[in-house]
């Protein structure tokens, strides 16, 4: 099976307007967790193997003078997944990163969404969460550094694994929209329902 | 109401319709004003025809009414109602207002009951009427009352002109008398108006007077006497265990204003329960909020102001089968098959039909009875009943008291058993006689009326049967029966006979007394009438029991049998019913009958199917038959929103054109969801209906009673009945999926109560089975028991806990798995693709990256999993094939589970996760690190000074093949060992003995050999280059000449990782080595003619391996980079080449010497990209160490590496047990093998050395490469004398406790080395001077060796102490070994901690086994066989020949060097071998190794090269012999050559 998403990542809402006074924001786009290093390796057992990219950086997005907390990037992702089994269904992980007061980079947050199954158009808005430090004497330094706490890896959001230890904070929203198209999903046995504008081509 | 409402209101009055107003009244307000409108419409008309019918002057008498009523308005004090009356009253009299009488009536018959209040409608009245000159009056009234100046008429009236003028408009057109108002104004006298000036009412006035109709209720709380009705105590429901609910929360003041307010009304008390507090229902707000929390997507607009769409939704309605519009998927379908409808009675039947429907009936039972047939069953069970009691009689003589104490029981079940058999016979018996007796009946009655109505026939089939063995079977049971009979008639006697005794004794004993009281009486002459008193109660004797009659018994059984069996011989008579009867032809009949006939064809039927009592669809009407069935056949697709309620038949019979009557209604029971179309059968639901039918033919009628007999005896009545076959069932939609409606949770027991409270949620699924968990969670989650909502929880918890219902007492792992499984365990074992899926998640080596699992099961093919499951079977069958050592294969079996175990715990492990595995974040800079930051920026630049920069790190999981290689940087060389001239004489170096004294000798001895001149000429150069070979990739360098090359060359060879797994877990265990091997390339002059000569240079090359160094891939890949200077292993015996021994012959530790003992070349090698190593496993293990050791080591550690962080401190290890133990407790004193020592007793030096060799020669396994997790397991020696592998620490502890046993001071000693990394050596102290040993190798260096592998200290290691180096320096040669000085050394036990005496974990002693010398000439021969095998296949052109001569004379020599452990032979060795192929070049070399395995030994050979060689005449010798030490240690030598004919 296949399927494919076309996802322009239409806009971003974030926590707190007032510190973002013309910030760009550059997007990383991590698609699913622990895929294929590269195409043509031995692939982990997981359904989603995009052939080509795994990472992507978007453009430099600035906030508009008419609504001061809305970021819009509407930047265009074409991924295309191939599996024969639906387990560990492909996610988009999202790094949002944009210069703080004193101009560094930090991350502004992260977030993962499954892709929808279903085929048709769909909009999802993620909610985007940083890591907190752990301390409040970290938070000040990192915040006079600009070395805020970061995850090692953006794919931990689209895994549970150790989760549990972290303590985050949320900061914004990503809103999404799929286009998703798939592709012998019934002919393999699947039935995903019916699409949100009945455009299910199985 | 408003005023503002109220002008609205007048006017709405004219025209407009009312406006919906927003206040709450406003329905009832509408209901009032419509009435009002009408009753204004009536009144108007009303009052135009009282107009037109009175004078046309109505005026005066108006004004004067409103006069005359004036005097009672000014009386009218108390209230308005009062006003109101007054008014009316005096408004009665005025004709001219028929239209206001009306109202003014209605509000007058209100007042009479109710007195205070005005009513909404009056109040409506007040405000909206237009009360034409009342307003005026009651102002003036008001004035009036007052008592003030009438004076000012003329402004009051302008004021009431213009509110006139307003009044005017707002009043109706009709209402034209409102124009009297200005006449009246006009005339208006002056009593009409009163002027007074503003009133001012002080405050406290008003309060006062406020207070007069105010009430204020007090705040204070009220007795509960109060409340309570007289004499009752305050009761409270809770402490009785009823359930009340939670109250609303109110403040108590709030609770108080209530209670005094309402106190104050009548019947007040109603309003308090029992327990003297405000009735109240339960709280229904719910704890938590329902409503999700909002994100506005749109900024700037606040979320609950953002407009929604929501789709259009029908109402809820409340009742239970509804599915809400939120479940709503579409029609759900319900199937109605109605096949067809048979009456059993029917008012048209004729008898015959009667009797007919009579015998089918009784056929049907027949028919039921004999599927069941129950006689055969109990005659069976009274067979082995019988059975039993004979078989218990029997055994029973051995007195059994179970089987004696059964028999009464089997007595009276027999009894029982034959009481049912002969009940269910006797009724076969009758059942069958009825049959043949209503057959009698039909055919006697179809003789009698000359015509058949029915096609009924009945057979009666005959079954013989042997008469003898009927008749035996017969009289058996009959004896039988009898006998049991007798038996229980005995048993009644004797129990009879039994009471008879006591009875007969009482009476006995009576008599007696009476007989001695009579005699008494004679005696005292008692009172006569206490005698009769005593005779009237004369009992009466006795009747012994009769003893029952055997005849007699046998009698009755007979005519029991008689009645209800068979008799014997007597055929067994089977009915069979058939409809093959013909019925005859209507014009055969007589007139009634065809009448009836007719009657019957004129008649016809259908049904109406009403869903939820509402008609949804009616069959066709058909007619019904001759035989009254009536054949609809048809199925109605209901398709349904609502779960269904009911479901109706109603069964409609039609007489020919015109009346339709009901006959009968039947309800259909809602299927079961499980109940589809296609599977659900056809059921008959039997109806009846009470109509009463008369009938003018031949038919029966219904309800009327009839005779079958001629003199109309015997009446019997029928009502009309019949049976409706139909079938319900709900559809299966076009997928497959049953189109069922939801069923609405309306269930009860324990699921739905269990939702209610969310058990699951607190508890989980699997609490929920655990009943004292359930019970537990009630108790702590404060469950009211009273509450209704918890009634069936709380029932199950009671039930369970006191034990009424059974509890499983096991408990169920996922006991919900069931559900979930897809398909069953065996088809998900049997499927292949299942099986691959589930191994590769369970990342089996074989699986872990196989990608893109087949969606069929038909593409995977068997052999995937071939190679597993080979390697599961081996796992438990010992393969010796592999090993050539039974005791090798015993230990890597073992190994392998031991390693399997550890690694399941570390898979286990590395799922844990700590906030710095996820997380990066800065840790906080010290104090220390932000002066470090700026004194370096005072620091000076130096630009030109170059900087080592970290090259950026590659997490393992983004590689593949290809992306990884290994840079080997070959730098130089020392030392190579030079070519001899084949021919030149041979150099006897001088031998001195070597003694201890010498060896340790502080200064080398300044012994030169005298060089000679001619040696240095003779010198041929050796041209050496390096060929590296890795995972059998070769890459080499150039050729250099001299015995010192510099090649500084970087050679690259790429690496693959196995399986293609590239994981830090898999590259951690690549048991790959990198051999570095030095040869030395020999030009040969090939030129097999002189004259060619002249013309061409033919030269061959060969190359002769030198030695070789072996680095394992592991180290390079914790290392990341390994750079330094390594001893080149070289053979002991190199034929034709000669070391450079210029400089000292002497061996000694003495590093002078040193430098020239061994070739050396210096190295960099690196993995490009830098991987990083894995993570070391934080687990933390158990241990049975004490808690306080483990502080204090953890302090210690911590303290030490705070110092010197580069330098690692070891305090404690994990065993192989996987536990934590205290690192001292490994050094103990050891026994070595005393083989070894007795072979050189004298010599400690030497024996010393031997056992170090014999530590060597245990096989080196990293720790890494058997337990992939990096931790470093720690065997005790004698685990590792029996796993005979292990790595540095386990030939350190061995070698450092056999020292110790040996009486001498030796040390572990933590540290780094190259190229091994961190590591353990052994330190000992001999004759003042420290020795450094190398277990692995089996070599020793002095403090002060400049090529001593290790290269920093980080800690001294006794049996009772931990010693870290605290000097600057840790490199040996550089530090003092002197442990007593804490300054250098920081003990870990010191006086403040002193040694607790830990118990060594090593063994007392250890015991070898004694070399097992066959066993060794065996795998000797068995391994120079497969090298040999391999040689030649390595050389798959070329014809390998083997010179035996030269085997052999090999094979003589390797003892030899064994036993001289490869030292000072060389040059005896050569000139035997020179003399013996005195016309051969031979070249070739002894390989010396531990024993693990055969695939090393492959490898070394292989790396050798010697197979390589390509001379046509070329012959190859290869000896192998294996020196068994104790405990299977064994000492492998393989010497290869090749050997190239001189011409």
């Amino acid at each position: 099976m296949t399927s494919t998403a076309n996802s322009p990542l239409s806009t971003a809402r974030t926590g707190s307007p007032r510190r973002y006074q013309h910030c760009p924001h550059p997007v990383t786009l991590s698609p699913p967790l622990s895929l294929s290093p590269a195409p043509g390796s031995p692939s982990p057992a997981h359904p989603g193997s995009p052939q080509g990219l795994e990472e992507g950086i978007s453009q430099i997005t600035s906030k508009s003078s008419v609504s001061p907390t809305t970021l819009v990037w509407n930047f265009p992702i074409d991924i295309t997944f191939k599996s024969t089994n639906p387990f560990g269904w492909p996610q988009i992980v999202l790094s949002v990163y944009g210069p703080d007061f004193f101009g560094h980079d930090v991350v502004r947050g992260y977030g993962a969404v499954h892709v929808p199954f279903v085929p048709g158009r769909h909009k999802r808005t993620i909610a985007m969460f940083v890591p907190e430090s752990t301390s409040r004497l970290q938070q000040l330094t990192s915040w006079f550094t600009g070395r805020r706490p970061e995850f090692t890896d953006p794919r931990v959001v689209a895994r549970g694994e150790g989760r549990e230890v972290t303590r985050v904070r949320s900061q914004g929203f990503v809103t999404v929209t799929f286009n998703v198209m798939t592709k012998d999903l019934h002919k393999l046995g699947y039935d995903v329902g019916q699409g949100p504008q009945g455009l299910h081509q199985a | 109401m408003s005023a503002a409402r109220r002008s609205d209101a007048s006017e709405a009055v004219r025209e407009l319709p009312p406006v919906p107003s927003t206040s709450r009244t406003s329905f009832a307000e509408l209901s009032v004003r419509q009435r009002m409108r009408e009753k204004l419409k009536a009144a108007r008309t009303k009052a135009e025809i009282t107009l037109s019918q009175e004078d046309p002057s109505p005026q005066p008498r108006h004004l004067k009414g409103i006069r005359e009523r004036k005097p009672g308005v000014r009386l009218d004090k108390t209230s308005d109602n009062d006003k109101f009356r007054e008014m009316s009253a005096g408004e009665s009299h005025l004709p001219s207002k028929v239209k206001f009488r009306d109202s003014v009536k209605k509000l007058k018959q209100k007042s009479t009951f109710q007195n205070d209040f005005p009513s909404e409608e009056e109040a409506y009245n007040f405000f909206t009427f237009n009360f034409d000159a009342v307003p005026e009056k009651m102002k003036a009234g008001a004035r009036k009352k007052n008592g003030l100046n009438e004076e000012e008429e003329v402004e009051e009236e302008c004021v009431e002109t213009h509110e006139d003028e307003q009044e005017e408009d707002e009043m109706d057109d009709d209402v034209r008398l409102v124009k009297d108002d200005d006449l009246f104004i006009g005339q208006t006298d002056e009593d009409l108006v009163v002027v007074k000036p503003v009133v001012c009412e002080s405050y406290t006035e008003q309060l006062k007077r406020e207070k007069e109709f105010l009430f204020i209720p007090s705040m204070l709380a009220v007795p509960a006497s109060e409340k309570m009705p007289r004499n009752m105590q305050p009761r409270y429901l809770e402490d009785e265990g009823l359930y009340t609910g939670e109250r609303p929360v109110v403040s108590q003041s709030n609770q108080n204003i209530l209670e005094n307010r309402i106190l104050r009304q009548d019947q007040g008390k109603e309003w308090f329960g029992d327990d003297g507090k405000i009735l109240a229902l339960p709280n229904p707000i719910k704890q938590s909020s329902t409503r999700p929390p909002i994100f506005s997507l749109e900024e700037g607009i606040a979320p609950e102001f953002e407009t929604v769409y929501r789709k259009a939704i029908k109402m809820t309605s409340t009742n239970q089968y509804f599915v809400g519009p939120g479940d709503f998927q579409g029609l759900f379908q319900l199937d109605i098959d109605i096949s067809g409808l048979i009456f059993t009675h029917h008012p048209c039947f004729s008898r015959e039909h009667v009797l007919a429907a009579k015998l089918a009936q009784l056929y049907d039972q027949y028919l039921a009875r004999r599927q069941k047939n129950l006689t055969k069953l109990l005659t069976d069970k009274l067979h082995a009943l019988r059975s039993a009691v004979q078989y218990s009689r029997e055994g029973g003589g051995d007195g059994v008291p179970v089987a004696q104490q059964s028999i009464p029981e089997y007595k009276v079940e027999i009894r029982q058993t034959r009481r049912l058999r002969d009940a269910e016979q006797e009724k076969d018996r009758t059942l069958l006689k009825t049959i043949i007796k209503v057959w009698k009946q039909i055919k006697s009655l179809r003789d009698f009326q000359k015509f058949t109505n029915t096609p009924m026939k009945l057979y009666l089939r005959k079954e013989e049967v042997d008469q003898k063995s009927d008749e035996k079977a017969y009289e058996a049971e009959i004896q039988a029966e009898i006998k049991e009979l007798l038996e229980e008639c005995m048993e009644e006697y004797e129990k009879k006979m039994e009471e008879y005794k006591t009875q007969l004794h009482d009476w006995k004993s009576w008599k007696k007394t009476q007989k001695s009281k009579k005699k008494k009486k004679k005696d005292t002459h008692v009172d006569e009438e206490s005698d009769d008193h005593d005779f009237g109660e004369e009992r009466i004797k006795p009747i012994p029991p009769r003893m029952a009659n055997s005849l007699e018994i046998e009698q009755q059984v007979r005519e029991k049998a008689d009645n209800c069996r068979r008799k014997p011989g007597e055929p067994i008579l089977v009915p069979e019913l058939t409809l093959s009867g013909s019925i005859t032809p209507t014009e055969q009949c007589p007139r009634a009958e065809v009448l009836r006939r007719e009657d019957v064809k004129k008649r016809s039927a259908f049904i109406k199917v009403l869903f939820n009592s509402k008609e949804v669809s009616r069959t066709v009407t058909r007619p019904i038959s001759s035989d009254f069935r009536v054949h609809f056949g048809q199925i109605f697709n209901l398709q349904i929103i609502n779960w269904p309620e009911s479901l109706k038949l109603q069964i409609y019979e039609t007489t020919g054109m015109s009346s339709t009557t009901l006959l009968a209604e039947v309800f259909l029971p809602v299927p079961e969801t499980a109940v589809l179309t296609g599977t659900a059968p056809l059921e008959e639901v039997e109806f009846s209906s009470d109509q009463r039918v008369m009938l003018d033919h031949e038919g029966v009628g219904s309800g009327v009673s009839f005779s079958f007999e001629a003199d109309g005896s015997n009446k019997m009545t029928f009502m009309t009945s019949g049976k409706v076959s139909s079938s319900v069932s709900w559809a299966v939609g076009e997928k497959g999926i049953p189109l069922i409606p939801p069923v609405s949770q309306q269930s009860t027991g324990i699921p739905s109560a269990l939702k209610h409270i969310d058990a699951i949620a607190s508890i989980g699924t699997s609490g929920l089975t655990d009943m004292k968990k359930l019970a537990k969670w009630a108790a702590e989650a404060k469950l009211d028991p009273n509450d209704p909502n918890n009634a069936a929880l709380m029932q199950l918890i009671m039930i369970s806990t006191s034990g009424e219902a059974h509890v499983p007492d096991f408990f169920r792992l996922e006991q919900l798995q069931q559900e979930f499984n897809f398909v069953s365990d065996e088809e998900f074992n049997r499927s292949k693709r299942f099986r691959l899926l589930r191994l590769r998640n369970e990342e089996v080596a074989e699986f872990r990256n196989y990608k893109q699992v087949p969606l069929h099961e038909r593409e995977i093919s068997e052999k995937i999993f071939q190679d597993y499951e080979k390697r599961m079977q081996e796992r438990d069958v010992i393969d010796s094939k592999n090993y050539l050592d039974a005791h090798r294969a015993v230990v890597a079996s073992y190994l392998q589970k031991v390693r399997e175990s550890v690694i399941n715990r570390f898979l286990i492990a590395k799922h844990h996760f700590i906030l710095s595995d996820l997380v990066n974040e800065e840790e906080i800079p010290g104090l220390g690190i932000l002066g470090l930051g700026l004194f370096k920026l005072a620091e000076p630049k130096r630009p030109l000074r170059p900087r080592r920069k970290e090259r950026k790190k590659v997490t393992a999981q983004n590689l593949s093949d290809g992306d990884i290689k290994l840079l080997v940087n070959i730098i130089r060389a020392y030392d190579i060992p030079v070519r001899k001239q084949v021919m030149s004489k041979l150099q006897q170096p001088s031998k001195s003995s070597r003694s201890f004294n010498e060896m340790f000798a502080a200064s080398p001895s300044a012994q030169s050999q005298p060089n000679s001149p001619d040696w240095a000429f003779n010198q041929v150069l050796v041209r050496p280059f390096v060929e590296v070979s890795f995972q059998r990739t070769l890459c080499r360098t150039t050729t250099a000449e001299g015995p010192s090359p510099c090649w500084n060359e970087e050679l690259e060879l790429p690496f693959r990782a196995p399986n293609g797994d590239y994981s830090t877990h898999s590259l951690q265990s690549v048991k790959d080595e990198v051999f570095i091997n030095v040869f030395d390339e020999v030009l040969h002059d090939a030129v097999e003619d002189d004259c060619e000569r002249g013309s061409g240079i033919h030269t061959r090359i060969e190359r002769h391996w030198l030695g070789c160094v072996k680095i394992p891939f592991t180290t390079i890949y914790f290392q990341a980079r390994i750079d330094g200077t390594f001893k080149i292993n070289i053979p002991p015996v190199l034929l034709g080449y000669s070391k450079e021994k210029n400089v000292g012959m002497e061996r000694g530790y003495d590093s002078v010497r040193n430098l020239s003992e061994g070739s050396y070349i210096t190295l960099f090698i690196t993995i490009e990209p830098q991987l990083i190593p894995g993570e070391s496993v934080r687990e933390k293990f158990d241990t049975q160490e004490d808690g306080k050791l483990l502080q204090a080591a953890e302090q210690y550690e911590a303290e030490c590496t705070s110092k010197f962080p580069s330098r690692q401190c070891l305090t404690t290890v994990i065993d192989l047990d996987g536990k934590t133990v205290f690192i001292t407790r490994y050094i103990k004193p050891l026994n070595p093998p005393q083989e070894l020592l007795d072979a050189v007793p004298d010599r400690s030096q030497t024996a010393a050395e031997l056992v170090a060799r014999y530590v060597a020669l245990i096989p080196f396994l990293p720790d890494s490469v058997s337990f992939a997790g990096i931790c470093d397991l720690w065997s005790t020696s004698d685990q590792f004398l029996y796993l005979l592998a292990g790595d540095e620490e386990e030939h350190a502890v061995l070698l450092c406790n056999y020292f110790l046993g040996m009486g001498k001071k030796a040390w572990l000693i933590t540290g780094n080395a190259i190229p091994e990394g961190p590591t353990a050596y052994v330190l000992t102290l001999e004759q003042s001077q420290y020795v450094i040993w190398n277990p692995s190798t089996g070599c020793f260096y002095g403090q002060y060796d400049t090529f001593c592998p290790l290269q920093n200290v980080y800690c001294l290691i006794s049996c009772d102490n931990i010693w870290f180096n605290m000097q600057e320096y840790d490199s040996p040669g550089r530090i003092s070994f002197d442990i007593s000085k804490p300054k250098h050394w920081k003990p870990f036990f010191s006086r403040s901690l002193p040694f607790p005496g830990l118990r060594s974990i090593q063994p007392e002693e250890l015991t070898y086994e004694r070399s097992d010398k066959a066993a060794a000439l065996e795998l000797q021969s068995r391994i120079e066989k497969i090298l040999k095998d391999k040689i030649m296949e390595w050389r798959p052109m070329r014809p390998t020949r083997w010179n035996r001569y030269c085997t052999s004379t090999l094979r003589n020599f390797l003892p030899l060097l064994e036993q001289n452990q490869g030292k000072d032979i060389e040059d005896d060795h050569q000139a035997e071998l020179q003399k013996q192929l005195g016309d051969y070049r031979v070249s070739g070399f002894p390989i010396h190794m531990p024993y693990s395995e055969v695939r090393p030994l492959i490898e070394a050979v292989h790396s050798t090269g010697v197979h390589t060689i390509d001379v046509s005449n070329v012959e190859f010798a290869l000896a192998v012999y294996i020196h068994a030490y104790p405990q299977h240690v064994l000492s492998v030598w393989i010497y290869v050559a090749s050997l190239v004919r001189n011409r």
